[in-house]
């Protein structure tokens, strides 16, 4: 008894696609990461730059510090963030979720992280377990986190609907409703973008900005520098 | 870059990245010609970075009347060089992106050396658009085979009415109904 075979058969232009198809699904899965932090307790730890101590120089270089003998004598403590320049006051705001600030010059004195956010925002949401983590690590210290929630789609302007999200994601911070995107688009200059992240330092100046997804040591370690 | 590339493939069918993706189906759909083909995934990328750089960004309606004038001189002259630069910046220029590691760390870079940055967004980018011009190959190579009839008017038409929805502003209220739609979908 014969059984019968079933044969496709691909016309000569689809085989390239097929082929590239395939390469690009192997692409796809080596560059396609899990978010780098899922879960607070897998977050690396953070990395300690020490500006405080005299006789030591501490430098932050990407993901990695390097610490260095230093002259004793030197008693000037040198700050290796950059600064970036004064923050710019939030514009024509929406109102504020779980807050009882009404501006940043109400946090002044405490080291704050600004982040723009809209919570359906496939690439906000994994950079917050990160926050989850250093809000947790640094309470009762002077240390504030702002997300400034700034729409993308319509139906993420309500406030009810990103107050549920809010409370779905574990964001327990100040939420600035930023609904017409003034700020997003003031404080940005230029392109902007979701999620950034910028650090503040007591004095109210820009110390680290981060563009999307990532650098979660070097803001951990930008905090702690400024926490001292 | 090769991760920078994988994480644009990984993302393409994001809401976020849809003004990419939807004119490269409609190039796709319309034309099989390498060269043409190349000059628009060149012009998303060109353009991409001057708006990354800071150098100039659009508005919306501006990069819907891009998108309109491609459409209507590509169906006019056909799937050729010039409608597709069009298509490529007024989709570049609608690019509102949500922004991963690798493309994160391309478009901080850019905010003070552009010229480092080229690399990694321009990987990104390729990913994105590589995916939306197989996706219209593929559906163009199918409807052919299946009813051998002329595509090239239907990605025209695409590019037409994107562009009519930025220019009257209804574009936004559209995305937001299908990122709803399809964020609902994935959960």
């Amino acid at each position: 008894m014969k059984r019968e075979r079933r044969v496709v058969v691909f016309s000569a232009e689809m085989k390239p696609l097929i082929a590239l198809a395939a390469l690009l699904l192997v692409v796809a899965a080596c560059g396609s990461k899990e978010p780098a932090n899922t879960d607070s307790d897998a977050i690396d730890p953070v990395i300690e730059v020490d500006v405080t101590e005299q006789g030591t120089d501490a430098t932050t270089t990407g993901s990695e510090t390097a610490v260095t003998e230093a002259d004793p004598d030197d008693t000037t403590v040198e700050d290796p963030l950059p600064n970036l320049g004064p923050v710019k006051p939030l514009r024509d705001l929406d109102g504020w979720l779980q807050s009882d600030i009404d501006s940043l010059e109400d946090l002044r004195g405490k080291v704050v992280v600004v982040q723009f956010w809209t919570f359906g925002c496939h690439n906000c949401k994994a950079t917050l377990p990160n926050l989850r983590a250093l809000y947790d690590r640094h309470r009762g210290e002077d240390f504030e986190i702002v997300g400034i929630h700034s729409p993308e789609f319509d139906y993420e302007q309500e406030p009810d609907a990103i107050a549920a999200a809010a409370s779905e994601l574990g964001v327990t911070w100040p939420i600035a409703l930023d609904t017409r995107k003034r700020t997003f688009f003031g404080w940005q200059g230029g392109p902007a973008y979701w999620p950034r992240t910028f650090v503040l330092d007591r004095e109210g100046n820009i110390r680290f900005d981060h563009i999307g997804e990532g650098a979660y040591e070097e803001l951990n370690a930008a905090v702690a520098t400024l926490l001292g | 870059m090769i991760t920078a590339l994988g994480e644009g493939i990984s993302q393409s069918l994001l809401p976020c990245s849809w003004t990419l993706l939807v004119p490269a189906i409609a190039l796709g759909l319309g034309t099989r010609n390498v060269a043409v083909l190349g000059v628009f995934a060149g012009t998303v990328i060109v353009t991409a970075w001057v708006v990354a750089a800071g150098w100039f960004v659009a508005p919306l309606w501006l990069a819907g009347a891009a998108l309109l004038a491609g459409g209507l001189l590509w169906w006019r002259l056909g799937p050729t060089y010039i409608p597709a630069v069009l298509v490529g910046v007024g989709a570049a220029w609608a690019w509102r992106p949500c922004v991963g590691a690798e493309l994160g760390k391309a478009l901080t870079t850019a905010q003070h050396s552009p010229l480092d940055a080229l690399g990694g967004l321009g990987a990104f980018l390729l990913g994105v658009i590589v995916v939306g011009l197989l996706i219209g190959l593929a559906v163009g190579a199918l409807i052919r085979r299946r009813k051998g009839g002329r595509l090239e008017n239907a990605g025209a038409a695409v590019a037409v009415v994107l562009g009519l929805t930025m220019i009257l502003g209804i574009y936004p209220k559209i995305a937001s109904m299908l990122a709803q739609w399809s964020t609902a979908l994935w959960a």
